[in-house]
């Protein structure tokens, strides 16, 4: 299984992002089936509440999606996720599979123990979304959060650009750097179809 | 003192308050989706108000309309974010059910959840009078 796990401050715009990257795995890897009829992709959608929407936007979508809903938002489920990953990889055994952290979590410890404990892994990259409209706010207000959600994320996809100046574009750009100078970093707005060659390199480079 | 180091204060060291939920929309006539899509609009600008003059930091607000099809709208306290099933616009709607989860900063989760619910029987009643049941 190659794993994508997704973080990143709440409404940064995670969900939106998967939609496209799950239509750009389908589309251009033709991953919808295998054929022995299991998915080739299924995500894993972590949410805070006891009603779930993401992943109703999900399936919506034909994708197949498994919810872990945890009932307040410092809870993670770590080991939930890590149980609910080896299942997938008994049952399915999936090329592809996405997981949507919840706003407040932090990936990389995430991503420590699914790569302790989890089976059957290939590869895993940690993507964090960043909010281009809100990164002033953020920064001011949860700046240990939104600095340690980026600081060891594999790839950074600054989001929401078109509600920003360029040169504020440029600024915030320059921040997640200072944060982050090694992970991929791409400037993108989910409003809009994402240039399927940012996917190529940020999603299955290395695969 | 500033809206920033207001917000500051409030979220520090605190856990958000959610308020998720699922109604079932049933409609006494069958309505234009449309009406059912401003009335959640309106509900999600009267909470983005709220919080704005308290000075609260809104997590996120997520509304899911799920039915024969479908309607998503989103906003972080800014803008209002909307997507749809194709046919959406052109759906008479007669039943369908609600998902909501709000995240706010700096507030209770009963301040939110009296606040949310008060605004969103306001927002369908005003919209469309004595046409939901149980709102």
């Amino acid at each position: 299984m190659n794993i994508l796990l997704f973080g990143g401050f709440l409404g940064s715009g995670k969900t939106s992002i998967i939609l496209q990257v799950a239509r750009y795995l389908t589309a251009e890897l033709s991953v919808q089936q295998l054929d022995s009829g299991k998915p080739s992709l299924v995500i894993v959608e972590n949410e805070v509440g006891e009603t779930g929407i993401d992943d109703k936007i999900l399936k919506a979508e034909g994708l197949n999606v498994r919810e872990l809903i945890a009932g307040c938002i410092c809870c993670t489920l770590n080991a939930e996720l890590t149980v609910c990953l080896n299942k997938i990889q008994e049952e399915l055994s999936p090329e592809w599979v996405i997981i949507e952290t919840t706003g407040m979590a932090f990936p990389h410890t995430i991503a420590e123990t699914i790569t302790k404990y989890g089976k059957g892994i290939d590869s895993l990259k940690t993507i964090v979304v960043a909010d281009a409209e809100r990164w002033d706010d953020l920064s001011t207000i949860m700046p240990g959060l939104i600095e340690e959600q980026i600081a060891r994320a594999n790839v950074i996809l600054l989001n929401k650009i078109d509600c920003l100046e360029p040169e504020q574009v440029s600024q915030v750009a320059e921040d997640i750097k200072r944060i982050n100078s090694s992970g991929l970093f791409y400037a993108i707005s989910a409003h809009t179809e994402v240039n399927p060659q940012i996917w190529r390199k940020a999603v299955t480079k290395g695969e | 003192m500033s809206d920033q180091h207001l917000l500051k204060s409030s979220t520090k060291d605190s856990d958000p308050a959610i308020f998720s939920e699922t109604y079932s929309l049933v409609l006494l006539e069958k309505v234009k989706s449309e009406r059912v899509k401003q009335a959640l609009t309106q509900w999600i600008e009267e909470i983005r108000d709220w919080t704005s003059a308290k000075a609260y930091f809104v997590g996120h607000i997520k509304v899911f309309v799920e039915g024969q099809e479908n309607l998503w709208l989103s906003s972080t306290g800014r803008s209002i974010s909307s997507k749809q099933s194709q046919g959406w616009s052109e759906w008479s709607l007669g039943s369908a059910t609600l998902f909501v989860t709000i995240i706010v900063f700096g507030t209770t989760k009963e301040a939110l959840k009296e606040t949310a619910e008060e605004s969103l029987k306001t927002c369908f009643n005003t919209s469309l009078p004595n046409i939901i049941n149980g709102f």
